[in-house]
């Protein structure tokens, strides 16, 4: 089976339509910022289209894009924690209250956190895609889930 | 050879509320200029991102100046190389690690159980920790996720072992680290493999627990493929089903 394999513009835009909110929704999950997510969805587009032709699953190359740009943001953005301005969520107070103890998570162990709970990628998939080793990921899942427990108390 | 025996075991309610909020929170997403969405950016926007870069820069410049004072100190950051403890240590090509008690907490702040392994190209002062922890025995933990204890199997042919590549994530050229916890029995582990001669190594305890667990830690070449490793007692005896495979036999 192919997928969108050709070259042809309304393709690539087609995907653009389809799958900007998808992605859109990943990286703010991955990032917190929604001016962040922005432009990583869309620098992961403009990097994708020179080489459309060449890309069996797009929907995957570009969720795998969006996920090494927002851990490459973590990691260039490190010593910014903690100046991120308040972003409009769910009002819902649970959820709200959970989702900031996401967005304090260390970037690396949120993202493994956002593939695992809202992707469903298990831990092997997530090591491939961060190219680090599985034992590593999980570790950073149990560091995770120990600082949201504690949080949650 | 990228694998773990097992993935975590993580309470039914921890991990319907983290779905639900995630999924809530993603739901958010979608009514913010759609207009955007009309049609493919031809170019770039001018990034967000290259300000920051320029403004950190300039402060990674001045960070020596500084000290320890800028770097973001805490449990989840790095500050200093915890290697006093080590049980192993060594070398391979520009990279240094050390197997050390683990000194990452739990949820009530205590340490976790087990050891940690730390490579030095890994664990950059400021960066966020890379480590990686094998710990022996199934730990109990209460209700808030905190570890209540850490009873011993009865088999000593359980083991945690990891196998893990040293150096940078991208490096595909860098020794692999074969590193575990076992049981108080398993006084030595034999690994073989193809691309390399045999070798033997003894397991030691944590100084703070002499008879508990026990540790070890060794590299292979790069160039390996598969390995297995053959846990041993304190005469050198194959401990019966104390075999793993890696990658992991299907």
């Amino acid at each position: 089976m192919t997928e969108l394999k050709t070259a042809d513009p309304p393709d690539l835009e087609q995907v653009y339509r389809d799958q900007r909110t998808t992605l859109l929704r990943l990286a703010f999950l991955l990032t917190g910022s929604r001016e962040q997510a922005e432009d990583i969805v869309q620098t992961a587009f403009v990097t994708a289209c020179a080489r459309w032709d060449r890309i069996e699953q797009p929907l995957a190359y570009l969720k795998r894009a969006v996920v090494n740009r927002a851990n490459s943001t973590h990691r260039r953005w490190a010593r910014e924690r903690g100046r991120h301005v308040g972003e409009r969520t769910t009002e819902i107070p649970d959820i709200d209250e959970t989702w900031t103890l996401v967005k304090q998570l260390p970037g690396r162990q949120r993202i493994v956190v956002v593939l695992h709970f809202y992707e469903d990628l298990p831990l092997t998939e997530i090591a491939s895609i961060l190219s680090r080793p599985a034992a590593t990921i999980r570790s950073d899942l149990k560091r995770a889930l120990a600082r949201l427990r504690k949080g949650m108390k | 050879m990228n694998n773990r025996e097992t993935e975590l075991v993580i309470e039914p309610e921890l991990d319907s509320r983290l779905r639900r909020t995630l999924a809530q929170v993603a739901m958010t997403v979608g009514d913010i200029d759609e207009t955007q969405a009309a049609s493919f950016p031809s170019r770039p926007r001018f990034p967000r991102r290259r300000r920051f870069a320029l403004a950190l820069g300039t402060v990674l410049i001045t960070a020596p100046l500084l000290g320890f004072a800028y770097v973001q100190v805490g449990a989840e950051y790095v500050n200093r190389l915890p290697t006093e403890n080590a049980l192993f240590q060594g070398r391979s090509g520009a990279d240094q690690y050390w197997l050390v008690p683990s000194f990452h907490q739990d949820s009530c702040g205590k340490p976790m159980p087990g050891v940690e392994l730390v490579s030095k190209r890994r664990n950059i002062i400021g960066a966020e920790w890379d480590t990686a922890i094998v710990a022996y025995g199934k730990a109990n933990e209460d209700d808030k996720g905190c570890i209540t204890s850490t009873p011993l199997s009865a088999s000593p042919a359980q083991a945690d072992i990891a196998v893990t590549r040293l150096g940078p994530d991208d490096d595909h050229t860098t020794d692999w680290i074969v590193f575990g916890a076992f049981h108080p029995s398993v006084h030595s582990v034999r690994v073989t493999a193809r691309e390399a001669a045999t070798r033997t190594v003894a397991t030691l305890p944590r100084t703070d627990d002499p008879n508990g667990p026990r540790y070890a830690a060794l590299t292979m070449p790069a160039s390996a493929t598969q390995a297995t490793i053959t846990l041993l007692d304190s005469h050198g005896v194959a401990v019966p089903g104390g075999v793993r495979h890696f990658p992991p036999e299907r």
